[in-house]
């Protein structure tokens, strides 16, 4: 595979996150989004695709099906709702498809605690969220074996699922792709201009978490199926399993995706985080990519680490970022929160948070000076901006603070959206900066750079060393 | 079994208010709970009339070892930094990490039915960290 080939995706997680894809979008190799945001925000996204893909060359787009969500606890996918109480039951009936002889679980409507003058007559209900909602009716309602009706009630399991409704599911997962920002210009007005909207630039397989041989012969089916009906070279599958299954089954997983037809893979390892990672779970990754790129795979890390651009030499295909929060997932999601300003160290492959990230500074004597800390940890252009007096000014820079307008007094300051930017361009030109450089490095030079940054760290680079011994061995042998 | 649990081992707060009798006895009348460090909150710190003398403190009702972890972070904007912790006869590792770290140790022990009374164990070591910059950042 030619190098310049390889791919760095930018998913885009939140409409705030617009601002970065306008400023720097057009140096990645094209944006991603989740299936459920494209529901929620497919006004502004379908606009920045069709931009986007417009340019020269065009930086193409790929929406993530997401369809594992639908094998999670239903709670993933659901929230309270407030509605009005008469119509509570006939909603939660309806949208969740429960019968009028069966019995609605009396913990899905409840009181509002404490109630508005406008909420007086309101309940809440514990209802399937809309994006999701769309994305059932998209995949599963024209399946006959009832799957939509199990959707928010219960995880859809393998067994669920016939030979006929694999293929259907399978085809409604693709068609949605193909056809989501279509629709969106599905009207008159647009008519004479629909044929002309782009198509997403990789298609991808439904996907479940694998974490048995159960799951994986399930995933089989579904990969075959996806073969057979997804004909062009565009085509993805997407494998998600956790840590211990790649780890205890990592012979199986090579020779399965070695048979699939599809050349592009896009891997999600659940649990894996690189940076502590234990040295066998972090050679099962870094084998899995290099064995696979061997047999004429393309592997993409749909949610890679820190470390993960320094696997470039060694057969990694692409890798997936989010601008914001952070690099590495589980399936599980956690509560998003409010954002912390976190900041990428580049030198150590880690993002943690600012205050976590100057104690790193302060521990291990770096950045003394300004000349220091562009050496040792930045020179991006975001830190040669505010790092004028070394680490001292990290803090105010980085980590500024203040009270929000809606609580000028107090009680927690947040991050101001300065300091929240200026993480998070510093994120991406590190990231941008570590890709370039590793799609014409050696693994020899790999190894050398390893070995270069892990000299300026004292302590906290235990990650870096588990993995330069791993590289080690595979340019041996 | 647990209420009683709960009877003997004040909450974090009435710590707090027994380690800012101790400091406004050592004569801290500049005191402040919850001083928010970045994405940490100082549970207590005082200072001096000319804040020439800073002193932050964590108080911890359980795991000591997370204190010291978090303490040694105040030492960029503190010049003494205590952990504080109940005081029981399980306070070994709380003291084995006050002499390996310099953070110094204050023990918290119930005094009368429910007042609690804050006294030093251990003296920390002045912090070479600190910067005057970051420290008036948090006293603002």
């Amino acid at each position: 595979m030619n190098e310049r080939e390889k791919k760095f995706f930018l998913r885009i997680g939140s409409n705030k996150e617009k601002q970065y894809i306008k400023k720097i979008g057009t140096l990645f190799s094209g944006l991603m989004v989740k299936a459920n945001y494209f529901e929620s925000a497919h006004g502004m996204l379908s606009g920045t695709f069709l931009k986007f893909n417009s340019l020269l060359p065009p930086v193409g787009y790929v929406i993530d099906p997401i369809t594992y969500v639908f094998g999670r606890d239903p709670r993933y996918i659901k929230s309270w709702q407030k509605i009005n109480k008469d119509k509570a039951e006939d909603k939660l009936r309806s949208e969740l498809r429960i019968e009028a002889n069966e019995e609605l679980p009396s913990d899905w409507i409840r009181e509002i605690e404490t109630p508005t003058k406008a909420q007086k007559n309101k309940v809440e209900i514990y209802n399937i969220k809309k994006a999701y909602q769309n994305l059932a009716d998209a995949y599963f309602s024209n399946i006959d074996n009832n799957l939509l009706c199990m959707v928010g009630k219960r995880p859809l399991i393998g067994n669920d699922f016939n030979a006929n409704s694999i293929n259907t599911f399978v085809k409604n997962v693709i068609s949605y792709q193909e056809q989501a920002v279509t629709r969106h210009y599905d009207t008159t007005k647009y008519s004479d201009f629909r044929e002309t909207v782009p198509k997403p630039s990789i298609v991808l397989s439904p996907y479940f978490l694998i974490e048995n041989q159960e799951d994986l012969n399930f995933m089989l089916e579904i990969w075959r199926s996806f073969d057979t009906q997804y004909g062009e070279g565009n085509g993805a599958i997407v494998l998600q399993c956790t840590t211990n299954f790649l780890e205890d089954n990592h012979n199986r997983l090579v020779d399965a995706i070695s048979n699939i037809e599809k050349n592009i893979i896009f891997l999600w390892i659940d649990g894996f985080y690189e940076e502590n990672a234990s040295s066998t779970q972090l050679e099962a990754y870094v084998k899995f990519v290099s064995e696979t790129s061997s047999n004429g795979k393309n592997i993409a890390n749909l949610y890679a680490g820190g470390l993960s651009p320094l696997l470039f030499p060694f057969g990694l295909y692409g890798i997936v970022n989010n601008i914001g929060y952070g690099m590495q997932r589980d399936a599980e999601p956690v509560e998003g929160g409010i954002p912390t300003a976190q900041f990428y160290i580049p030198t150590l492959h880690i993002r943690q948070q600012v205050l976590a990230s100057y104690d790193l500074f302060i521990r291990n004597e770096l950045g003394n000076s300004n000349n220091d800390f562009y050496r040792d940890i930045c020179s991006c252009p975001i830190c040669k901006e505010g790092i004028k007096n070394g680490v001292r000014d990290f803090i105010p820079f980085y980590g500024q603070m203040d009270y929000p307008k809606s609580k000028p007094e107090g009680p927690k300051k947040y991050p101001t959206s300065a300091a929240l930017k200026r993480c998070t361009f510093h994120f991406l030109f590190s990231r941008l900066r570590e890709f370039k450089w590793a799609l014409s490095a050696t693994k020899q030079e790999v190894i050398t750079k390893i070995e270069q940054e892990s000299n300026i760290w004292r302590s906290n680079k235990d990650h870096m060393e588990r993995l330069k011994t791993i590289l080690e061995d595979i340019t041996s042998t | 079994m647990a209420q009683a649990k709960n009877k003997n081992n004040p909450s974090e707060k009435k710590m707090v208010e027994a380690i800012s009798d101790l400091f406004r006895r050592e004569g801290y009348n500049n005191q402040r709970t919850e001083s928010q460090f970045c994405e940490k909150f100082i549970d207590f710190i005082c200072w001096d009339k000319k804040a020439t003398k800073v002193v932050a403190v964590e108080a911890k009702v359980k795991s000591p070892a997370k204190a010291f972890k978090q303490a040694s972070m105040y030492r960029y904007v503190a010049d003494y930094v205590y952990v504080a912790v109940l005081r029981n006869g399980r306070n070994e590792r709380a003291i084995e990490l006050a002499i390996a770290t310099g953070i110094g140790l204050i023990f918290v022990r119930r005094d009368t039915l429910d007042r609690y009374y804050a006294k030093i164990k251990i003296v920390p070591i002045k912090s070479n960290y600190k910067d005057e910059n970051l420290t008036k950042y948090i006293l603002d």
